[in-house]
């Protein structure tokens, strides 16, 4: 008897194709899951900041992936969300060079889309000079050290 | 005049009262609606009478002209061979103001002069307009002051020309427009391929264009910012240059219709009527379709708005509202109104203007004589709880929200039982937990001044999120939390946030009782509503602390318009029990705060049982379609019962008694403990009889 015989007479030719065809469908969410990160659409909709004139706050819910935040690169990965954060998202009209970033998650959201509060958990509280952190360019090393207050939850 | 004082007294019943007792009598007048598309005159069926505007006949209306400071719109009844007028300020009625009704030409008092056909006209002052008196290929002046016609130009025959007014051929005339500023009137003649003008001072004519080929058949014409406006028979609607005898004007394209009839502006927009078109009607500045509200969005073209191709129709624009139209055709034997509220752009029932409301484009000023209502809500006003079953098949839209409804119900009742007023029920919803106390603080007040709103209802269901908005976002100076949520100010201990707010001693004493729960990063939460009510104390500092923003609400709403209401308006939602324990607390509140109360609670419970088989407005979340009919019957009814929406004749009659603590207290037990009745009253009869006792006890000591 054949390995396929066996399968379909076992059912379990049904499992395979069940499982192939949920990896194909999953496959998307996973490369956007472990591909390089995707930025502008992370930030998307999640982000909110704040000239508070003498400094700058963002918040980012980054519950949509907060899967790539349970890696061992947890700590870099924090660090150029919060530079990338300051790149992309500063407001044109603000002067102040003192940058103070929030990063959590907020796992839920209400009916109608907007965030249930009493879901959020704090990930980072970083905060630093704009001017320092563009200064340490994407990824460097030394971008960690730009930030002089960096706080992990 | 006894059955209308009869009927009077008998209105000063209730809403339904009002409503019955009027049209059984017959005493109380008809009144027109002002809704979006109405009538304004004539039952339609060819013929001639004068009188009230629902039993009047036209035949063939080709023309209309508006005379703004005597209150008269005059139709040119092409086929009386009359002009008639309708009277705006005295119910629509209508009256022939010019022709005797025989086919002619004789000048002479109004009442004797003849006409032939008259068509197209235009008012050229306070007192007069000009008619193109299309049989007889005239034009003739027609003085109200005077009561007088005078033929001004055409010498009788069919042409063209130009000099002396009396000596050139005229018609085929099909419009007119007066030019305040030249002191004329331009004047197209499509199948002769030319526009003229008539100077009024000089009376001669003068060719505009002829056989010009950015405009071959100039035909509907305009006045929009001094500017003139000519659509040609192929569409196309430019604007023209000054006129200088002897050169053609410039001419700049600005739009395009289909079939173009006629054109009128308003509000610094251009309109056109349109001819066998889906859309009888297009806004050519932005190039909009005028299409009427509608149930199913691909309604059929209403056919009552229908217009022919090749024949012009009068249009012209409603002085007494920006935006809206009186419209006339000789196949309508009736005059109507239009008004451009953006009903197809803006047919979502969560759709915003741009002007502050989630609601049609409904213009910044208020139309004479109309009573504007804001409702405040969250989505029970506008969103639609449909079984999944039946979602597929329904997809309803604004017209079918309370608020839509509400207006109908309230301007049909005027127009039925001579209310007096017209009614326009504007609404700015937030769709969302958003504490409804909180937000009208931002975004209604400015609302209320803009569009000059006589009452303000805060749609209030049980139970609330302000406390939620008190311990988690910025207190302002106010003493009420900002707009909007503040992550920064979220993220911080909650120990910080409640030092110096106004909920402390709430929190404090609910601390006390064990009803505050830790909630997240940084957050508290308080046990609901009717939990926090069973404490004094806790209610007290409810109290207070709620009627902060509801306060600030009424005196922010009192700066920007002294006149404007506010009214709390209290409706059940069965998700969130029978409303009955919080009753009170929101009355209280109501007070407290120094608005007016509208308690729908009552008609609710007597009516939910029989309207349920037909509105489902009880059992969902949020009402179906049929359920926001139902709701908008009730608030309408409330709203003149109680004499907050004003209507001529009906005196406000007393609040309804509410039962006493004991009767509320009594259904609570039952629903908290599951207690049966008798239970109930037994252990009250314990009660009473021991504290009796205490009392006799003593007073034989």
């Amino acid at each position: 008897m054949t390995g396929l015989r066996r399968l379909r007479r076992d059912g379990a030719a049904e499992l395979v194709l069940s499982v192939a065809f949920a990896l194909a469908l999953a496959s998307p969410t996973m490369a956007a899951d472990s591909g390089a990160p995707a930025w502008p659409s992370w930030f998307e909709k999640n982000t909110t900041v704040s000239d508070k004139k003498t400094y700058v706050h963002f918040f980012w819910n980054a519950n949509d992936v907060r899967r790539r935040f349970e890696g061992k690169d947890r700590e870099s990965l924090i660090a150029e969300a919060a530079r990338q954060l300051v790149v992309r998202q500063y407001p044109k009209r603000a002067t102040a060079d003192r940058m103070k970033i929030d990063i959590v998650f907020v796992a839920e959201r209400d009916g109608y889309g907007m965030p249930k509060w009493d879901t959020l958990a704090r990930v980072a509280h970083v905060e630093g000079s704009r001017q320092k952190i563009l200064a340490a360019g994407a990824s460097a090393p030394g971008l960690r050290k730009a930030f002089d207050r960096f706080e992990l939850y | 005049m006894r059955l209308r004082v009869a009927a009077r007294m008998v209105r000063a019943g209730a809403f339904g009262a009002t409503a019955w007792a009027g049209l059984a009598c017959h005493a109380a007048a008809l009144q027109p609606v002002s809704h979006y598309h109405d009538l304004v005159a004539g039952d339609g069926e060819p013929g001639f009478r004068d009188g009230e505007f629902q039993h009047a006949r036209f035949r063939a209306p080709a023309g209309l002209a508006v005379l703004a400071s005597r209150g008269l719109l005059v139709v040119a009844d092409r086929d009386n061979h009359r002009l008639r007028g309708i009277r705006l300020e005295d119910s629509n009625r209508v009256e022939t103001v010019a022709g005797s009704g025989k086919k002619g030409r004789a000048d002479g008092p109004a009442g004797a002069a003849e006409f032939d056909a008259p068509s197209a006209i235009v008012a050229i002052s306070d007192d007069a307009v000009l008619v193109n008196d299309e049989g007889s290929a005239l034009f003739r002046l027609v003085d109200f002051a005077k009561r007088r016609v005078e033929t001004v130009a055409g010498n009788g025959q069919r042409g063209a020309g130009e000099g002396d007014a009396r000596t050139v051929a005229l018609g085929g005339v099909w419009a007119l427009l007066f030019v305040p500023a030249e002191q004329s009137v331009y004047f197209s003649q499509p199948e002769l391929h030319a526009l003229r003008r008539l100077d009024l001072r000089s009376r001669t004519v003068a060719t505009v264009l002829s056989d010009d080929p950015r405009l071959p058949k100039p035909a509907a014409l305009a006045l929009l910012g001094g500017k003139i406006f000519v659509a040609d028979r192929n569409g196309t609607v430019v604007k023209l240059g000054a006129f200088t005898p002897g050169s053609p004007p410039s001419v700049e394209g600005v739009g395009q219709g289909e079939r173009i009839l006629s054109m009128a502006s308003s509000a610094d927009a251009l309109y056109a009527t349109q001819g066998k078109s889906e859309a009888p009607w297009v806004c050519v500045t932005t190039g909009e379709r005028g299409l009427p509200p509608a149930v199913i969005s691909d309604a059929p073209p209403v056919p009552w708005l229908a217009f022919d191709e090749d024949i012009p129709v009068g249009f012209a624009a409603d002085p007494r509202g920006d935006r809206a139209f009186f419209a006339t055709a000789p196949s309508l034997h009736a005059v109507v109104s239009l008004k451009d509220y953006r009903f197809r752009a803006l047919a979502g029932a969560r759709a915003e203007s741009g002007t502050g409301l989630v609601d049609y484009a409904y213009p910044l000023k208020k139309p004479a004589g109309t009573f504007r209502i804001l409702i405040l809500g969250d989505s029970h006003v506008n969103f639609f709880g449909i079984a999944p079953s039946r979602a597929s098949l329904l997809d309803p839209g604004r017209v079918e929200t309370m608020p839509k409804r509400l207006e109908l119900l309230l301007s049909a009742l005027s127009a039925l039982d001579d209310g007096g007023r017209r009614f326009e029920v504007l609404s700015l919803t937030r769709a969302s937990w958003d504490a409804l106390l909180v937000w009208p603080n931002y975004h209604a007040i400015d609302v209320v001044r803009k569009f000059d709103v006589d009452l303000v209802l805060l749609m209030q269901p049980p139970s609330t999120n302000t406390i939620e908005a008190y311990l988690n976002r910025p207190i302002t100076a106010k003493g009420i939390p900002a707009d909007a949520v503040d992550p920064e100010y979220l993220l911080k201990p909650h120990s910080e946030k409640i030092r110096g707010n106004p909920a402390a001693a709430l929190v404090d004493r609910a601390r006390q009782l064990g009803w505050v729960h830790p909630h997240g990063e940084g957050q508290v939460y308080l046990d609901d509503l009717r939990t926090l009510m069973t404490d004094g104390t806790t209610r007290r500092e409810l109290v207070r602390l709620f009627a902060r923003p509801l306060g600030a609400l009424r005196e922010g709403i009192r700066d920007a318009r002294s006149a404007t209401k506010i009214a709390v308006c209290y409706f059940p939602l069965s998700s969130r029990g029978s409303g009955v324990v919080e009753r009170d607390f929101w009355k209280e509140l109501s007070d407290s705060a120094g608005t007016d109360w509208l308690d729908l609670l009552d008609p609710f419970v007597v009516l939910r049982d029989t309207w349920f088989p037909f509105a489902e407005g009880w059992g969902y979340d949020h009402f179906t379609p049929q359920g926001h009919g139902f709701f908008a019957f009730v608030i309408g009814h409330e709203l003149v019962r109680s004499g907050l929406a004003p209507f001529r004749g009906v005196a406000p009659l007393p609040a309804r008694p509410r039962p006493g603590p004991a009767a509320l207290v009594a259904p609570e037990l039952r629903r908290r403990y599951d207690l049966p009745l008798a239970a109930i009253i037994a252990a009250a009869g314990v009660l009473i009889g021991f504290l009796a006792a205490r009392i006799l006890l003593r007073r034989d000591l």
